[in-house]
Order: C-alpha cells, then sequence, then structure tokens
C-alpha cells in the first residue's frame, strides 16, 4: 500500500489510528505488528515471509552476537558474518539476480536466463535496516532485542517499511518498549504528513506528468529548452515525491510515538555537492558512512585510500538506488564530484559569490539526474547532447512555449517549496506585524493552509488514477 | 497543545473518520453517467484473489470509482487545474469559445498499414467502384480555438499526403476545403469528437457530384433541434465542468421517402434513421443509426437500382441519413465489429459500390481495417 | 555452544538457499502436457453455460461450435482461411513459435469477447508470444474504449495467463472462470 491512496487515507488509516489508541498499553505492539503485516501484505503478500524470515535471523544473531560479543570476539564476528550474509544475500538475490546474470552474460558470452523476480517492496530499506541492527550489537553501541515482538515491529513497522527513511535501531530502541502519548508529538506528526502528503500528490504527481509527456516525445523533436524544462521536471518531481514520502513516514511516525530522523533538509539550497549529500536522504547518506565509509578508514588512512574508499561508498550507493549500471555510473559520477571538492574546489568556490555556488551545484545535479533517470546510457546521452545543442534540435519551440505557460504557476510553487521561503517569511515578516495579524494568520491562516491541502490532495487522488509511486524501484 | 494545533488534529481526524465513514455507509453506484462507464463494485474476497493481488487492486479501484462526492473533488481538481493554467486534461485541450479540441498526433506506422489495407481491398475487389471520405475532426478545422501554443499536428498535411498515395486509385472526397469554408456554422460538437449534421451535409453536398447524384438543398430538410443538453465523448474524458452543453440537430427531409432500418445482429428493425430514446442517455449521438452496430441494411423506398456498402466509423452515422435519400439499398459496416468476409458479402448482395467513410484520427489509428485482407 | 552456532549459520543459509530455489522451481515448473483443443471445448462449454444461465436456449453449443462465435485454429485450419492470416499478422504473431493456437471470438457482434490459447513451440518463445498478446489487448483496448462502456468493462478485466508453455487470453464477463478451466487441466 502507499501512503498517497484513498485506500490508505480513508481506510486503512483511521481503522489503525482506531485500533491502536483503544487497545490497552501491552498490547500496542501487537497491534502494530499486525497491521504493518497487513499493509505490507496488501498488493504483496507473498514476499511477507521474506520478511519475517528475515526478522527471525536477526532476532537470533542479535542475541548470539551480544553473548559472543565480551567473550569470544571471533565468534561474535563469525555470527555478525552470517548475519550480513544473509542479508546481502537476500537483497542480492532478489534485487540484483538479473542484473548478475546479464552482466555476466555480456562479459562472458554466457546464455543464463534471467528469473524475472518482481523486487520485494521495501526490501532495500528494511535489510539495511536489520543490518545496522546487528553491527550496532556487535559494536555494543545497542542491547539486543529480547522481545521477538520489538524487533519484528522494527523490521515491519508500516510508517518507514516502504521507503524509508533508514531508521537505525538505536534511534527508535527505547520507543519500542515505551512510548507515552504525548499531544504535541501527535499534532506535529500530523502536519508533517499532511505536508508530505501535499508534496506528494498536489506537487510531484504534477509536475511528474510534464516529464512523463517531454521523457515520452521523439528525441529529435526536442528543443533544447524542452529538454532543460525537462530534466527540471524531473529533479523537481524526484525531490518532492521522495521527501514528501520521507515526510509522511516520519509524520505517521510521531502519530503513533516513533521518532524518525529527518530524511531531506531542503537539498536544492546547497551551495555544493557535499553540502547536497549531506540533505539528501540523509539516513542514506549516514548509513554508508558509518557502516562502510569509516570502518573502510574514511579519511584518516592516507589520501590514496580516501579516494578509494569514496569510490567504493560512491559506487555502492549508486548501485543501491537501482540494479541497473546506469545508478553506478550516477554514484561513481558524484564519487567523482566529491572527490574533487575535497581536493581542493569546495575551498576555491566557497570565496565565489554565492550565486555561482547556486548555479554550479543545480547544474551537476541536473546532469546527475539524466545518469539516473534514462536506464539506457546510450538515450542519456542523446538526451544531454540536446541539452548542450549538440544534436542540431532547434533552441525552442511552440511546444516549449507551451509547456512552460502552462506550467508556471506549478513551476513557481516548486521552487519555493524547494526553499526554506515561506518557513523564514513566517518567521521574520509576520512575526513583525501587529497582533491582530499574527493571531490571524496563526489561527485561522495555518489551519486553513492545512485543511486545503486535505482537500486538494483528495480531490486529486480521487481525480487522478496518475498515482505512481516512483521509488518503488529501489 | 496549542489551540491551533488541537484544530489541526481536529480537522485531520474529522477529515479521515468523516468520508472513510461516508465511504462505508454511502451507497453504491453501478454506472456512472458523467464518465460513461461502467462502476467497479466491491470485489470478492477469496485467499487466492488476496495473495495474488488482485483483490487489492480491485480494491483500491472500487474505492476511487465509488468515492463519495466524486462530482465535488472533480470539480474542485478542474478548478484548481485552471487556475493553475493548465489547458488540457487526458490530452483534451479547453479551447477557445468553450471548444474541447482532441489533439491529433504526427501519425505513426498505422496510417500506412490502413491506407494499405484499403489499397489491397481495390486490388482485390476490382469491379467496385470505391470512394473514401476522410474527414478531418474539429481540431483541424478549428485549429485556431486551441490553447496558445498547442501542439497538434497538420491534419490537412495527413490529407494531402492520403491523397497522394491513392493517387486516383480510388474516387476520393476531399471535404477539408468545404469544412473550412462553413466553419462559422456549428459544423462540430464542441464537447463531442464527432460532426454535426450541418458538418455532415456539408461534406454530402461537396461529395454528391463525384458520387454521381444531385444533392438536395438545405431548404429541402426541416431542420429539428431534438436535443440542447448534449454533453459529449471530449466533456467526460476532460472531466470538463463548467462548460455549455451542445445542441443536436437533425435534418429531416421535407420529401417524401421512407425507409427500412434492420440491425441485423439482433433482428431489430425500424423505419426511422433515428433512435429517439437515445436521447434520454447520455451517449445522445446514438440518435442517428441508433449508435454501433457491426451491420446495419438501409432500404429506401427509392428503386434506382443503386446498392452501397459503407464501411465506416461513427462519423458516418450523421452522414448516411443524407446519403440514404439517394441509394436503394445502403449496408453500414463496422469493421471495428464485423470481421466476416467482405468479398462475399459484395459478392452475394450483389453491390457494386463502397464507400471509406472515417474521420482522420481514427484513419490514422484504428487497427481494425486490417480485416480487409480476407 | 560452537554446535548450536554453526547449527545456526547452517539452518540460515540453508533456509535461505531452499527459499531461493523453490521460489525458482515454483517460476520453471514445467506444465504437462495438455491438449489445447481439450481446453477450447470446456471453455466453450462453460461459456455455453454462462450463456444458458443468461436465458439462451439450449441449442447455443452443438457439435463443438458456440452460438454467434467463430473458433478459428491458428495451425489446423485450410490453408485459404484468410482469418487466420489476419490473426497472425494483427498480432504479429510467427507461425514458428507455437505447436498449435485457437482463437474464440465473437465474428460479428458488437461483443468484446475474445479468448486466445497459445502453446510455445518452445519455452524461449513464450515471452514473446506473451508480446502478442499484450498487442492485441492493445488493440482490444483501442477498439472498445471509445464507446460501449459495458464491453470496454470486459477488456478492462482483461487477464493474460501463462502455465509453462501454454498461454491463455481472455476478455470475457467473468474472465476468472475460464482462467479457472485453463488452470485445471495443469493440476
Amino acid at each position: 500500500m502507499v501512503f498517497s491512496s484513498l485506500t490508505f487515507l480513508f481506510f486503512f488509516l483511521p481503522i489503525t489510528l482506531f485500533i491502536y489508541y483503544v487497545s490497552p498499553k501491552k498490547m500496542k505492539n501487537i497491534v502494530l505488528l499486525i497491521v504493518s503485516l497487513f499493509f505490507y501484505a496488501w498488493g504483496e503478500p507473498i514476499y511477507i515471509a521474506l520478511m519475517i524470515f528475515s526478522a527471525c535471523v536477526d532476532y537470533f544473531h542479535g542475541l548470539f552476537i551480544h553473548k559472543y560479543r565480551l567473550k569470544n570476539r571471533l565468534k561474535a564476528k563469525v555470527v555478525l558474518i552470517s548475519s550480513l550474509i544473509v542479508n546481502i544475500g537476500i537483497l542480492t538475490f532478489f534485487k540484483y539476480a538479473d542484473f548478475l546474470i546479464d552482466s555476466v552474460n555480456v562479459l562472458l558470452g554466457t546464455g543464463m536466463d534471467p528469473l524475472h523476480l518482481s523486487l520485494p517492496i521495501g526490501i532495500s530499506f528494511y535489510t539495511f535496516q536489520t543490518m545496522s541492527y546487528s553491527i550496532d550489537i556487535y559494536r555494543g553501541q545497542v542491547l539486543p532485542q529480547k522481545n521477538p515482538i520489538a524487533l519484528a515491529l522494527y523490521v515491519s513497522l508500516f510508517p518507514q517499511l516502504i521507503a524509508g527513511p533508514i531508521v537505525r535501531y538505536q534511534t527508535i530502541a527505547e520507543e519500542l518498549q515505551r512510548r507515552e502519548w504525548n499531544p504535541s508529538q501527535f499534532s506535529d506528526g500530523i502536519k508533517i504528513f499532511i505536508i508530505g502528503l501535499g508534496k506528494k500528490v498536489l506537487l510531484a504527481n504534477n509536475i511528474g506528468l510534464l516529464w512523463n509527456d517531454i521523457q515520452n516525445q521523439s528525441p529529435t523533436e526536442l528543443s533544447v529548452l524542452t529538454a532543460w524544462l525537462g530534466i527540471i521536471a524531473f529533479s523537481l518531481q524526484i525531490y518532492f515525491d521522495f521527501s514528501g514520502y520521507s515526510d509522511m513516514a516520519v509524520g505517521l511516525g510521531k502519530m503513533f510515538g516513533f521518532n524518525f530522523p529527518r530524511n531531506f533538509h531542503y537539498p536544492y539550497i546547497s551551495k555544493s555537492v557535499t553540502e547536497f549529500w549531506r540533505r539528501w536522504h540523509i539516513s542514506l547518506g549516514t548509513w554508508f558512512r558509518d557502516y562502510v565509509y569509516i570502518p573502510l578508514g574514511g579519511s584518516r588512512k592516507g589520501k590514496l585510500l580516501n579516494y578509494r574508499n569514496l569510490f567504493i561508498v560512491w559506487g555502492i550507493t549508486g548501485l543501491w538506488h537501482g540494479a541497473s549500471w546506469n545508478f553506478v555510473l550516477w554514484g561513481l559520477y558524484f564519487g567523482v564530484l566529491i572527490a574533487i571538492e575535497k581536493a581542493g574546489w569546495l575551498n576555491i568556490i566557497r570565496k565565489m559569490n554565492p550565486v555561482f555556488q547556486h548555479a554550479y551545484l543545480l547544474f551537476v545535479i541536473l546532469i546527475s539526474w539524466v545518469l539516473f533517470v534514462f536506464e539506457d546510457f546510450m538515450a542519456g546521452l542523446e538526451y544531454a547532447k540536446i541539452m548542450f545543442g549538440l544534436s542540431m534540435n532547434n533552441l525552442y519551440d511552440a511546444q516549449f512555449l507551451y509547456y512552460f505557460y502552462t506550467h508556471i504557476v506549478l513551476l513557481i510553487i516548486l521552487l519555493i517549496a524547494s526553499t526554506p521561503a515561506l518557513f523564514t517569511f513566517r518567521h521574520t515578516y509576520i512575526s513583525k506585524q501587529s497582533k491582530t495579524i499574527i493571531s490571524f494568520v496563526e489561527h485561522v491562516g495555518i489551519p486553513s493552509y492545512y485543511l486545503w491541502i486535505l482537500l486538494l490532495s483528495t480531490a486529486y487522488l480521487v481525480d487522478a488514477s496518475y498515482n505512481p509511486f516512483l521509488y518503488f524501484r529501489f | 497543545m496549542s489551540v491551533v494545533n488541537k484544530v489541526i488534529c481536529g480537522i485531520f481526524l474529522c477529515f479521515i473518520f468523516g468520508i472513510g465513514v461516508s465511504n462505508l455507509v454511502s451507497k453504491n453506484m453501478n454506472f456512472s453517467e458523467i464518465e460513461n462507464r461502467v462502476l467497479s463494485q466491491m470485489p470478492q474476497f477469496t485467499f487466492d484473489s488476496f495473495i495474488s493481488g488482485e483483490f487489492t487492486d480491485d480494491f483500491e479501484v472500487y474505492l476511487s470509482d465509488q468515492f463519495v462526492w466524486k462530482k465535488f473533488w472533480v470539480g474542485l481538481n478542474t478548478d484548481v487545474e485552471r487556475v493553475t493554467l493548465k489547458k488540457e486534461n487526458n490530452g483534451v485541450f479547453f479551447g477557445k469559445e468553450d471548444y474541447l479540441l482532441e489533439g491529433y498526433d504526427k501519425p505513426g506506422e498505422q496510417l500506412q498499414k490502413n491506407i494499405n489495407n484499403i489499397l489491397y481491398f481495390l486490388n482485390k475487389a476490382e469491379n467496385i467502384t470505391s470512394y473514401l471520405m476522410v474527414a478531418p475532426t474539429s481540431v483541424g478545422i478549428y485549429n485556431e480555438n486551441l490553447p496558445l501554443y498547442a501542439p497538434s499536428f497538420s491534419q490537412k498535411e495527413t490529407l494531402t499526403y492520403l491523397e497522394d498515395q491513392f493517387n486516383e486509385s480510388i474516387i476520393y472526397l476531399d471535404v477539408y476545403g468545404v469544412l473550412l469554408r462553413e466553419k462559422e456554422e456549428q459544423i462540430y460538437f464542441r464537447t463531442d469528437h464527432h460532426w454535426t449534421s450541418i458538418g455532415a451535409y456539408y461534406a454530402y453536398e461537396a461529395a454528391a457530384k463525384k458520387m454521381g447524384f444531385r444533392p438536395y438543398r438545405k431548404d429541402d430538410f426541416s431542420v429539428e433541434t431534438v436535443s440542447n443538453d448534449f454533453y459529449g465523448t471530449l466533456y467526460s474524458k476532460a472531466s470538463a465542468y463548467r462548460i455549455e452543453p451542445d445542441e443536436i440537430e437533425i435534418f429531416l427531409p421535407k420529401f417524401n421517402l421512407t425507409y427500412e432500418v434492420e440491425y441485423e445482429v439482433n433482428d431489430q428493425s425500424s423505419n426511422t434513421l433515428y433512435e429517439w430514446d437515445n436521447l434520454n442517455k447520455k451517449d445522445q449521438y446514438a440518435v442517428f443509426l441508433n449508435g454501433n452496430h457491426s451491420l446495419v441494411k438501409i432500404k429506401s423506398s427509392l428503386h434506382n437500382g443503386r446498392k452501397l456498402v459503407v464501411i465506416k466509423d461513427s462519423y458516418a452515422h450523421a452522414f448516411i441519413p443524407f446519403l440514404a435519400n439517394h441509394f436503394e439499398e445502403i449496408h453500414v459496416i463496422d469493421l471495428r465489429y464485423y470481421h466476416l468476409n467482405i468479398y462475399e458479402y459484395l459478392d452475394t448482395n450483389e453491390i457494386d459500390e463502397v464507400l471509406f467513410l472515417y474521420n482522420l484520427a481514427n484513419f490514422s489509428q484504428d487497427k481494425n481495417m486490417i480485416w480487409l485482407k480476407q | 555452544m560452537k554446535r548450536i552456532l554453526s547449527l545456526l549459520v547452517f539452518i540460515a543459509i540453508l533456509s535461505l538457499l531452499v527459499g531461493c530455489t523453490e521460489q525458482s522451481i515454483d517460476e520453471k515448473e514445467k506444465a504437462p502436457k495438455v491438449s489445447l483443443e481439450e481446453i477450447a471445448t470446456q471453455i466453450k462449454e462453460q461459456i455455453a453455460e454462462d450463456m444458458k444461465a443468461n436465458g439462451a436456449g439450449e441449442d447455443v453449443l452443438v457439435d463443438g461450435n458456440l452460438q454467434s462465435y467463430i473458433e478459428t485454429d491458428l495451425k489446423e485450419s485450410e490453408e485459404d482461411d484468410p482469418a487466420v492470416a489476419i490473426l497472425l499478422e494483427k498480432m504479429q504473431l510467427n507461425k514458428e513459435e507455437f505447436n498449435s493456437g485457437i482463437v474464440i471470438a465473437a465474428m460479428m457482434n458488437v461483443n468484446s469477447d475474445e479468448i486466445i490459447l497459445l502453446e510455445a513451440s518452445d519455452e524461449a518463445h513464450v515471452d514473446k508470444l506473451k508480446e502478442s498478446l499484450e498487442r492485441e489487448l492493445e488493440a482490444q483496448t483501442h477498439t472498445w474504449e471509445q464507446y460501449l462502456p459495458d464491453q470496454y468493462e470486459k477488456v478492462k478485466k482483461n487477464i493474460i495467463t501463462t502455465k509453462g508453455n501454454y498461454l491463455l487470453y481472455v476478455t470475457y464477463e467473468h474472465p476468472e472462470k475460464i482462467k479457472e478451466v485453463f488452470n485445471q487441466n495443469f493440476e
């Protein structure tokens, strides 16, 4: 099930909230576990077995790692490795099997048949979560969870199940045991959820239609500016889609008493690639930093190793996004940029005009999305050629003008929403106004703002059969 | 918790619980007139259908089909789209003067296939006199009503290409010019993808000479408005609220002629070319010849020995009432539903004239002309 | 303790492998050899039953001919049956790729019912045949989406399914019934 569906909003969520809050304290975890499994089973029931299997494996591995951790380091290590093998094995098998088969076929000229397994939803997220669980126990940062239900709940907790954020066990370890009803947390959750819903349904889906249109046109008929408009549309779509989804997850978490970390923090206002990745999909970045980059030695073992580590991390970060070579390339592209920034470029641009810094960042990000969105590398190359006027296409045409003026309102809204402008406006401008105005904004403006997002999102959901969810592939 | 937060919580909870419960208690509908489609019903739960994911898919469709106050939501959506300068929905443009116009895409390979299918026919049916009429759709004529810069491929270009391809192997009935000339009149519906009676009349007038008869003049008919609340297919497709409905006019002959209409499939027969009951249904265009049938035979009281087969799409429905005044028999065949051997049919019924009548959008895309290749 | 540990690791890996292989066995399961004609007959009986339930006369199914439907055998028909060539071209089917094929469709009714049965000549061709069926679905969608909502509804409910080398395409009022008839042959 996806959050941005009528079924979730008006069927699953109210029922779940109701059952959860009327059930006695002791039962709350069980209730949440059951609804989470139901949530997962909705649409793809078979793989629920896989998730339960994964939870069982991690439960036992956790206990044993802890048992040996102090007494017998080697044994603990063996169990840890076994846990990692299982998790990575599951992920590889279900997500990368065909990719590996195809790659081997191409390299060795063999003719193995691909398996055509469908990707279990959320597998990239929950396997990463459970790996962090085992590793953290091994490192002594957390104690293993003795209660299997609580652990199963950690793995399957529905708000973050499908598209993250990747929540480390230690973040919610305490909340898994004990959650206090906290009204302000609950209302925060609702607000964050509504914002996320709006981002996904009103912004991402609508700009996605534009990208869809442009992508479906034959490349020979695209004008240069249409190509740019298209990739801008895609970058806005993917940001609002993914961050909207993360917001909904965080919001839902709060409604049920969990505090998940924030996953996006206005990435498009960054001034460098390094900063961008501190603001984009934060939970994934920190995961790779803590569990891959630093264990490899990070930047402490000399320049050469540092660069090697960067490339390893970025290669697999890319691969994590999808089982295709273009994603690897996309990751390495960022690896190269970050290496260049580390090598001194960052110090140079920091002294320059901020306008230039933003322009630089947005330019390299737009190019990265071209790599990202075209699984077929040659198609991506062709698209990039059009963008840079190397394909003899027109600079602009009627099509571009049409797209531009029919989407201008949406684009302006998107641009404003990609920055903290509204937030700043409220806290610097409005707060200086007279009391009546402030009170009007706070008591009428804000609630009606949320109400309108709800109304319009519902209207768009009812109207549209168009509700694809981009991050299902990962 | 501050007052504002309480209010927001209240709004949210009332919203999801309220609408959720309303959905439960509201009655299920079978058919949506406005969307012109059957609505799905609550799927039956079985273990197998749940495991395969069919149940959940069906349930989601069911919920969005039967959602409460759907008209309100869709209306709200349309209004917001208008406010944000969106000019189309589902490939239908909101044109000027309340015109809904369906864009015409550059034709692909299907156009050539269809041309070849007809060439195949011409080759095989040697002794048959064949006519071809391909009517532009409204966007081809009212191009200037499209929103600024809206993309639509030139229909004139395709029509010229068509004519060239046949290279006089068929009697080509050009109607583009005459429709363009008469565009001041309401020759197309604003909310439907068909032409109107008057549009069909001009086409008939233009085709008459090449088809070898003298057309009746407009005064020979009494024009009657039979509906003023017609919302057509484009209206449904674009969910275009706040647009005025169309009128349907019908040309009834003042001269004396009777018809016998036989709908082959269910052996219905009738003595009129119009099926008035359909004016009370959603698809009022079906008033002409009772909508889509695979085979319709029309016998007129005329005795000139001329027999014609019309191979067509629904543009023919408004056109045939004029044509019927010049032929003893007209057999109307729709290749979408009629898959039998056409050559045998011509043979057994001793027919030696065939008219192909399509609108250009269909002619560029329809995949059923392959049934000519018997 | 060591033993328990190694046992556990072993079980974990084993169960993973078993889980995977089971999955792949499922996927690759070879269907037993069944006769397409046999299935077609059963399907026709099912349709006849439904027609009778809807008030049709007793004579809807006579000598294997279903009233108002036409059955085309894509392989066995006489050479000059043009319907075969048309169907092959329409779906872009290659005669080499299937051993037998049967199409049951309404031939001159305003009725979107269409049932196609195919047996691939080789497992490798199943995907290609499936593409052909999807092409047919696209064509049907295009034909029916414009008017006649009740007929289009059937097209929307279309089912394409495979069992080993056998493929089934159903556009019908109750596609699941036909699918069940089809599946029963492989149990």
